[in-house]
């Protein structure tokens, strides 16, 4: 295979291997360990719910899968592309892994509609037709048609996280990563955003979810991983770890917070 | 009575009262001392004032347009140079530099060295008029203040803005023109006003660079005035015109303000 080829390959995501794999991974912050060797593979479709006390590392492991937070070691495959690899084009990886943050981070100079648009059109290149004419389908999915020119600021939270999803759905991604998303919500509007994630979940997108939403967990979640100290503790379907944990640490945990 | 036993609401009246009372006093007083007819005479003559007309509107649109050309082309250079100090390797080292030596050292300064050492080392620089000479070290000062400015403005853009743009797939450069700077802006209109104002001042030091009848600014036109007619009033007309420029420059960017903060 001529280099030209090989290069090319790098860059083609495969469908035939899971669109996340997850070998060795460490990371420090200066004199802090926080990820202590972390193997995970996703399968396609499946929605994985990573609960654990704070500072457990959750939020670093999932910022770690779009590169966010660089490695320290390990490797991290997205759909058979490993994207720390300096002739992978990491933006291009970036535009198929959806994200959605705590603090929601729309774009506050811009419009509803242009926070949906904007990257459409200046990384997918797509016509602003085009791109809006998927805003708008995005954001009637999440129930938002009636604010596209609206600005983040004169949404409530929930509505806010609703338009980051309908952002992130426009870039058609193969796989969404939540991080703590209803954790910044009043109580009363968590239960809008739960609710497109579960029908993002039974549409079949490849979700890893970070939350302390037990009932999420347990519900949508096709596999439950409890994080502590850097590490995978124990991991299985949520029926398991949830219902019947094995590992003092998880009983622990879930006793503190069901 | 003490003077304790009387009631504090009563107590504030006569303190207010009292102060009036001071004021108005040395108000008169300093009416009554003054020489008033040789304040008319040498700063508000009206005959000295009309004979300003119409040179000063040209004094009045070089100021203008110094200003708006220095902090134009300061504006873009200062963009350039908050990014460059914030990124790491040689840029940042020369943008360190370049910042801190233009700062440091007085505008009058960097003026006088644009406009009479610059065009002995420099043959190119020497068929260029002297003033405009002095506005490009003018330029020069306004970049080095603009960019620590819009430095401290993308600081202020939370964390989140490009983390979430990068995660959309924009590149760094892409997420700096589109997500961080429309945002730093916003948040450094205040200082940039102020700088607005300070450059409009300060171009009243290319008075040092020896202007000519077409493109001497205000303060030089005032100067220039005194001694023709060997009076003060024009220098009176020439703050007015300052004043003139400056208050409705700083309404109306507190107004364009106000209207984005409403979007944001």
């Amino acid at each position: 295979m001529s280099d030209q080829a090989r290069l090319h390959t790098r860059d083609v995501p495969d469908h035939s291997v899971p669109p996340l794999q997850i070998t060795g991974l460490h990371k420090h912050f200066g004199s802090l360990h926080v990820l202590k060797g972390i193997d995970l593979t996703v399968d396609k479709g499946e929605v994985v719910c990573v609960i654990g006390p704070s500072g457990s590392g959750k939020s670093t492991l999932l910022r770690s899968i779009n590169l966010l937070e660089w490695p320290t070691a390990g490797k991290v495959l997205i759909e058979g592309i490993d994207i720390q690899d300096p002739d992978v084009n990491l933006d291009k990886v970036r535009t198929r892994i959806g994200m959605v943050f705590q603090s929601f981070n729309l774009f506050p100079h811009m419009t509803v509609l242009r926070n949906v648009t904007v990257a459409q059109e200046k990384v997918l290149r797509r016509s602003p037709a085009e791109a809006r004419k998927v805003a708008l389908g995005m954001l009637e999915r999440v129930g938002l048609s009636d604010k596209v020119d609206a600005h983040p600021s004169q949404l409530s939270g929930g509505q806010q996280q609703r338009v980051a999803i309908a952002r992130s759905l426009s870039m058609n991604p193969d796989m969404m990563l939540f991080d703590e998303p209803t954790s910044a919500l009043d109580p009363e509007l968590v239960g809008e955003v739960l609710e497109v994630m579960r029908s993002l979940a039974a549409d079949g997108m490849t979700m890893v979810v970070v939350t302390h939403e037990m009932g999420f967990a347990r519900e949508v979640g096709t596999r439950v991983i409890f994080m502590d100290d850097g590490q995978i503790v124990e991991e299985g379907p949520p029926s398991e770890i949830i219902g019947n944990p094995q590992q003092p640490r998880t009983q622990l945990f879930l006793s503190k917070v069901l | 009575m003490a003077l304790t036993d009387i009631r504090p609401t009563v107590r504030r009246r006569i303190a207010r009262v009292s102060s009036y009372v001071i004021f108005i006093a040395i108000v008169v007083i300093a009416a009554v001392t003054a020489d008033w007819g040789k304040i008319t005479f040498n700063f508000f003559n009206p005959k000295v004032a009309g004979k300003l007309w119409p040179g000063i509107l040209r004094a009045a649109w070089n100021t203008i347009w110094y200003t708006v050309a220095s902090f134009g082309i300061g504006l873009v250079f200062a963009v350039v140079f908050a990014l460059m100090k914030m990124s790491k390797g040689p840029f940042k080292w020369f943008a360190v530099a370049f910042i801190e030596l233009f700062r440091g050292i007085p505008a009058l300064l960097t003026i006088m060295i644009m406009a009479f050492a610059v065009p002995i080392a420099f043959p190119v620089f020497r068929p260029i008029e002297s003033t405009y000479l002095g506005l490009i070290g003018l330029v020069l000062v306004t970049t080095a203040y603009t960019a620590e400015i819009i430095r401290a403005g993308i600081e202020a853009v939370p964390r989140g803005q490009r983390e979430a743009a990068r995660s959309l797939g924009m590149s760094h450069l892409r997420t700096t023109v589109t997500v961080i700077l429309p945002q730093a802006f916003r948040i450094v209109i205040p200082p940039l006003t102020n700088e607005v104002v300070t450059l409009l001042k300060d171009t009243s030091l290319l008075f040092i660079a020896g202007a000519t009848v077409f493109s001497k600014e205000l303060t030089q036109f005032g100067k220039d005035g005194m001694s023709t007619y060997a009076n003060s009033t024009p220098f009176i007309v020439v703050a007015v015109f300052y004043l003139v420029i400056t208050i409705p420059l700083t309404y109306l960017i507190a107004r364009l303000e106000k209207r984005m903060a409403v979007k944001k």
